[in-house]
């Protein structure tokens, strides 16, 4: 009687589509999660900077209007003639106003920039933009969010 | 007594690898629509977001303004909508209705429907 093993040998053809496949099924589902981490923590980001605009907004008025004229605005930063500052730090939009500060965190991906706009009639106004910001960390201007208050005691 | 071992190679049928292509292929369209859908959901919001600040700040200029009218109304909320950048980047449009006592405000949305409205006492 005679023992026969007989043992499956797969052609060098076989093996290397057996490696292809595997390759592209861990690649695709690399893809999957590399794409869905992505997603998830860009939409985290502009969730927040939705939630963000609208309370700013509501603080960045009643401190734009609870501190008179302003001395300078640049893209950065705004000066009240009061002595009281707007500015931009590491991500975080800071409100001082005598001696104390205040800290908003922006999400990340996000700047801020100021500008002072005047219009025939009307007080000027101080209007800050929430820019986003691309891979290279430039502000993206065509997308922005635009927040204005006005400047009480302004010359009308 | 068995002494002789027989090793079967195992074949997948035709129709087994058909359905399990079919089924990457369904997990794989699954992913990318749900991807779509969250983005075309993503700038719907950061849209209305934006459209809402456009009758927002419409409203804080006119608090400030001593007097207006009708004119200066319209003014302020078509100013502020081309400043707004969303006129560039949706189809959302501005709405502007006078009405016996002042004014309504709207931000249309591409669907047609408001998106919001706003109705202004001033005068004429």
């Amino acid at each position: 009687m005679s023992t026969v093993k007989r043992i499956n040998r797969f052609s060098l053809i076989e093996m290397l589509a057996v490696i292809g496949l595997v390759g592209i099924l861990m690649n695709m589902a690399l893809l999957f999660y590399y794409k869905s981490q992505k997603i998830n923590s860009k939409y985290t980001d502009k969730a927040v900077q939705i939630k963000s605009v609208s309370v700013v907004s509501k603080y960045l008025r009643s401190f734009v209007h609870g501190n008179g004229e302003t001395f300078m605005v640049k893209p950065d930063k705004v000066v009240f003639n009061n002595g009281s500052v707007i500015a931009m730090d590491n991500n975080r939009l800071v409100f001082t106003a005598g001696g104390v500060d205040k800290s908003f965190a922006l999400p990340k991906g996000f700047a801020v920039t100021f500008a002072l706009e005047n219009s025939q009639g009307e007080p000027p106004r101080i209007v800050m933009n929430v820019n986003m910001l691309n891979s290279k960390d430039q502000l993206q201007l065509n997308k922005y969010t635009r927040i204005a208050a006005c400047v009480e005691g302004g010359a009308q | 007594m068995k002494t002789e071992k027989q090793f079967h190679l195992r074949f997948y049928l035709m129709p087994e690898m058909i359905f399990a292509l079919g089924l990457l292929m369904i997990l794989t369209v699954c992913f990318f629509a749900t991807t779509n859908t969250i983005q075309r959901m993503d700038k719907s919001f950061t849209d209305e977001s934006c459209g809402l600040m456009v009758v927002d700040n419409t409203l804080e200029r006119l608090e400030h303004k001593k007097q207006y009218n009708v004119e200066d109304v319209k003014r302020i909320f078509l100013d502020e909508y081309e400043k707004s950048g969303i006129k560039d980047r949706t189809k959302m449009l501005a709405g502007f209705t006078p009405k016996p006592d002042g004014a309504m405000l709207a931000i249309v949305k591409n669907n047609g429907k408001p998106l919001i409205e706003v109705q202004i006492k001033c005068q004429q």
